[in-house]
């Protein structure tokens, strides 16, 4: 494989990305070497937005990620999160007593949706960008609406209540932390160890079972796989069915471990399922790969909060840098096709 | 029973101003398509177009026609720059979409922000003045246009050459490329002009509709119009009659609202459009449409 074509695809989206940072920064009034300084290195001023941020966008960059390989382009991380979410929520605040029921409601929620979308593709040939786009708009008026309606706290009416205590993800305490106690008075989210366990048992579920392989062989050539008996269809709605679990469980944990409510504009739960899609393309569409690529950007996140308060430039600012580096690396994923033998690539087609 | 009627009519009415900027974008991604290119970042175009206008409208002095232009003409540059992504450098043309969403989003916001010192909006200003059709309705230039254009679209790609040879170019490119047909050059050529028609219809929606730039305004319409594409079957006259059908799914959440005063049920009701385009593509679909068979895909020359 060309390794050195895909590093190269990586390090150029990720300066091209800082590079057009820093040209937003200047045009929000802002120095432009100092701010991208400031929005590589904020996050040591907010390290629990890296390490929550990190978290969900592993789960939602492995959302897309996985059916990506089925040739599914999953755009419903959003909605996908928000159902998972909502269900959690409903879930912990009618049997508040272990976390474990409303972690599965919200897997359940995501999944289901996620069904949907495949079985719309698979048996009416429904495109998924279509169907994932709208779902994700009706989602997220369906949440607003119930937060409203159903949820909403007496006291402060633009959020819901509070997920009682027995039903939330503990914390690791910050005596248990040794020397990152300093960096996290409040202790440490348990999200990022569950995370991080999702990531690997994706990683070795493609790369080291017979069923991933199978998985990873229907992907790469439908033709073949079907002529050896592989049932293509059933695998589609299965890597939507697994994308929808675990974009729902992304908004299940936001919920129960961080958050504990939702806010009726949802402003705590949206962006994560679009900026997943950023993690995958970075990560290359690997289970680790993706892993890491998240943490970058949970603290590209975390930068960008402390950037609002330094220089006074909006937090929206990740989502140009983002945006930029998802641009640029379609942009350079033809380079196979113009220059087979550039950067040491083989020829393949 | 009168009032009923004429409520009717209302509807009717305002579904001629939500139509235009979910037609304009359809017919200019028609013509994109057919000619093998797809863009699905028609939103993030029409968000930064719909920005661009109102910075020059109410920054840069310019007029209600200059304000369109400046729209039009950054979502040509933008469609020119995702086209020559797509043919020249064969890039993924979906992802290049994503991407110009998600920037579209972010860099709005702080153009914003870097402006007017709010996150969330411009301040708003007296939206173009309409001109009188029928019975002394007055609509936005813009509704005669955008049916003016599906009309021209459809005669462009079924009664000229020119229109035959760019849909050529999404079906078999390499038939059309041995036919003498400059593929790149045609499939460019209809990628800008995607994005002029994506980049008219945000200028619409700021300066011409709302009379305000906000927050996240286009509300998904970039992608309803991609719905309307595959609705129409790929053909520019029913695309006007799907844009016209998408706009009344919105006029009529707009009066309901507007009529109940609720904002726990404007939230349910906000939800409907979105799932009727999704109902209608489901409908659609069984018709089995055909989209061009080589769109989206890099076209290699040997």
């Amino acid at each position: 494989m060309a390794a050195s074509r895909e590093a190269f695809l990586v390090v150029a989206s990720l300066a091209a990305g800082l590079a057009v940072g820093g040209v937003a920064l200047a045009f929000g009034g802002a120095n432009p070497v100092s701010g991208v300084y400031v929005l590589l290195t904020g996050f040591t001023y907010y390290p629990e937005i890296l390490v929550v941020s990190a978290s969900i966008l592993t789960l939602t960059g492995l959302a897309f990620a996985i059916p990506l390989r089925m040739g599914f382009f999953n755009i419903g991380g959003e909605g996908q999160l928000y159902a998972g979410a909502l269900a959690a929520l409903v879930v912990a605040l009618n049997a508040p007593y272990t976390p474990l029921p409303a972690l599965v409601a919200g897997l359940a929620a995501g999944g289901l949706l996620g069904v949907i979308v495949g079985l719309l593709r698979v048996k009416l040939n429904v495109n998924e960008v279509l169907s994932t786009i709208m779902l994700n708009w009706a989602l997220y008026w369906f949440t607003s609406y119930t937060v409203i309606t159903r949820l909403s706290d007496p006291v402060y009416p633009h959020l819901t209540r509070e997920v009682p205590e027995p039903a939330r993800i503990p914390w690791i305490p910050s005596s248990a932390l040794g020397p990152l106690s300093d960096f996290l008075p409040r202790g440490l989210p348990t999200i990022p160890l569950i995370s991080a366990a999702v990531a690997v048992a994706a990683w070795f579920f493609m790369y080291r079972t017979l069923p991933g392989l199978r998985y990873r062989f229907a992907g790469s050539n439908e033709y073949a796989a079907r002529s050896r008996g592989v049932n293509v269809d059933l695998i589609r709605i299965l890597s939507m069915a697994a994308a929808g679990c675990l974009a729902g469980l992304a908004g299940a944990l936001l919920v129960l471990g961080h958050s504990y409510r939702i806010d009726t504009g949802l402003s705590g739960l949206s962006g994560y399922g679009f900026e997943g899609i950023g993690a995958a393309l970075i990560g290359r569409n690997h289970p680790l790969g993706v892993a890491a690529a998240s943490i970058f950007f949970g603290g590209l996140y975390a930068g960008s909060e402390r950037i609002q308060v330094e220089a006074m430039v909006p937090a929206e600012l990740a989502s140009i840098v983002t945006g930029v580096i998802i641009f640029v690396v379609a942009a350079l994923s033809g380079l196979r096709y113009i220059a087979p033998r550039l950067l040491g690539a083989a020829r393949e087609v | 029973m009168p009032e009923i009627l004429s409520d009717l009519t209302t509807v009717a009415v305002l579904a001629s101003a939500t139509m235009v900027p979910i037609t304009l974008a359809s017919v200019g991604e028609i013509v994109s398509e057919r000619a093998g290119v797809v863009n699905i970042g028609l939103e993030g175009i029409m968000l930064l177009s719909a920005w661009a206008s109102v910075v020059a409208f109410l920054i840069g002095g310019a007029g209600y026609l200059e304000a369109y232009m400046v729209g039009g003409l950054l979502g040509l540059l933008l469609g020119l720059l995702h086209g020559a992504i797509s043919v020249y450098l064969k890039g993924d043309q979906i992802v290049t979409g994503i991407g110009l969403n998600i920037f579209a989003a972010g860099f709005t916001v702080l153009g914003t922000y870097a402006l007017w010192g709010t996150f969330s909006n411009s301040p708003s200003f007296q939206p173009m003045p309409g001109i009188a059709v029928v019975a002394g309705v007055k609509v936005s230039p813009l509704v005669p246009l955008s049916i003016a254009a599906g009309v021209a679209a459809w005669l462009f790609l079924y009664r000229t050459v020119t229109g035959l040879r760019l849909r050529a170019c999404g079906e078999d490119p390499r038939s059309a490329e041995a036919m003498g047909v400059n593929v790149g050059l045609y499939q460019l050529a209809a990628a800008g002009f995607a994005g002029l028609m994506a980049g008219i219809a945000g200028a619409y929606l700021s300066v011409d509709y709302q009379g305000v730039f906000a927050k996240n305004m286009t509300a998904g319409r970039g992608f309803i119009a991609l719905a309307n594409v595959a609705f129409s079957g790929w053909n520019p006259l029913v695309a006007v009659a799907g844009g016209y059908l998408f706009g009344l799914f919105q006029a009529a959440a707009i009066s309901l609202n507007i009529a109940l005063q609720e904002e726990a049920a404007a939230s349910l009701i906000n939800a409907t459009p979105y799932l009727a385009t999704l109902v209608v593509v489901v409908l659609v679909a069984r018709r089995g449409f055909r989209a061009p068979r080589w769109l989206g895909r890099p076209f290699v020359k040997e």
